[in-house]
């Protein structure tokens, strides 16, 4: 094997989210993007273990950062062309996309030296825009304040997530990851929210 | 954190491949190759992304199998120095903090680049930072956290021998400490690093 060039391209998260649907899609897998079609019996090809691993963990770690399902490419272009309009690096834009910062504090430990390069309303203008394309999520408070509570509960509601998750697509792998637990259930309620749009 | 890296290399096809389209067979092998492997020097390989183009491919007296020059590009896991990312802590111990971002584990924070005025408990098992006088912040176990890349350390991990019984024992608990081929350091020290909630 031979590099030819190490660093052709950067790639934002959102992209290579999209990458791994594609690969899921290939290879008629389901670890974070909702099936098609329901009865599809889980594609085990024990040469592309690795792959599969890698695409399971990778994916649900990019859904938990909020780049999973939820991103409309719309939206990322438009984020990007206001980016576009302001003198930011190139790395710097990549990791606004990345990180979507929420405050002040945030984007100032990502632009270097934000405070003689930008003025506060610039700042300001620039967090608006985000929020204004990507909302942040309102459902990850909630789901705290339950684990805190009612940890009792909250087991029962992982096991029963994993009886339905065995249902669907026969995985073969051992899920007892806590992380991995709230992947699944986030999923599960990105098929319910799928289903209603479809009644609709 | 993601980027495409253009190699050339040479891939095997076993015969039993022969009677898928040619693409589908090189894509598969590359990732059978590659997927979830980390090559030195460079980084952790998610999966291929893209042919860019293959020779007609040759064959090896005494060999049933097709060899074929390929050129492509991989998706890579390589974060720049200075980048930030959200993790999650996995464990707390008296030399730092270990970051979980759920495809890749060697991620550590060093004490000495933890934020100052902080120190470990044992009682509690955390980190705890000093903030002022008044206000103690913890860094607990499954936190989410942003953190920022210091470095990256590649070490040539050479194959294994072949088990002996008499060995067994001890092997088995070395190989739990060995250093990883691929470890990244990290930094938790300026404002806007740590929990993501401190700051919202």
């Amino acid at each position: 094997m031979k590099i030819i060039q190490q660093r052709e391209k950067l790639m934002s998260n959102f992209e290579v989210y999209q990458h791994l649907c594609e690969v899921q899609k290939d290879n008629e897998w389901g670890f974070t993007i909702p099936q098609t079609e329901k009865k599809r019996k889980h594609k085990f090809n024990p040469q592309l273990l690795d792959l599969e691993i890698i695409t399971r963990d990778l994916s649900q770690y990019l859904t938990k950062v909020d780049q999973g399902n939820d991103v409309k490419a719309e939206n990322f272009i438009n984020l990007m062309l206001v980016l576009n309009s302001y003198e930011l690096e190139i790395i710097e834009k990549l990791m606004i996309m990345n990180v979507l910062p929420r405050s002040l504090v945030n984007l100032y430990s990502i632009i270097e030296e934000c405070e003689e390069r930008f003025t506060q309303e610039q700042c300001e203008e620039l967090l608006a825009n985000v929020e204004k394309y990507f909302p942040a999520p309102v459902e990850v408070e909630e789901e705290e304040e339950e684990g805190e509570g009612q940890e009792g509960q909250d087991i029962e509601m992982i096991d029963s997530a994993v009886v339905v998750e065995d249902d669907d697509d026969d995985d073969a792998f051992v899920q007892d990851d806590e992380l991995e637990h709230e992947g699944i259930i986030k999923r599960k309620n990105d098929d319910k929210e799928i289903d209603e749009v479809d009644q609709s | 954190m993601f980027q495409l890296t253009l190699i050339s290399d040479l891939i095997r096809i076993p015969p039993h491949l022969f009677n898928l389209p040619r693409e589908l067979s090189i894509k598969q092998e590359l990732n059978v190759k590659h997927a979830n492997k980390i090559i030195p020097k460079l980084g952790l390989v998610i999966s291929i992304f893209d042919l860019i183009e293959y020779d007609t491919g040759l064959f090896r007296p005494g060999d049933g199998a097709m060899y074929v020059t390929v050129k492509c590009r991989l998706l890579v896991f390589k974060p720049f120095v200075g980048e930030i990312i959200q993790g999650w802590i996995e464990k707390c111990t008296a030399d730092g903090i270990k970051v979980n971002i759920g495809f890749f584990n060697d991620i550590f924070i060093p004490k000495a680049l933890l934020f100052e005025n902080s120190h470990f408990s044992i009682d509690e098992n955390a980190w705890i930072w000093k903030m002022d006088e008044d206000t103690t912040l913890y860094l607990d176990v499954n936190e989410k956290i942003n953190f920022r890349i210091e470095e990256e350390i590649f070490t040539n991990v050479k194959p294994k021998g072949p088990i002996s019984v008499i060995e067994n024992t001890t092997n088995s608990e070395n190989e739990k400490e060995q250093t990883p081929p691929y470890a990244i350091i990290a930094s938790c020290q300026t404002d806007g690093m740590g929990c993501c909630s401190w700051w919202e």
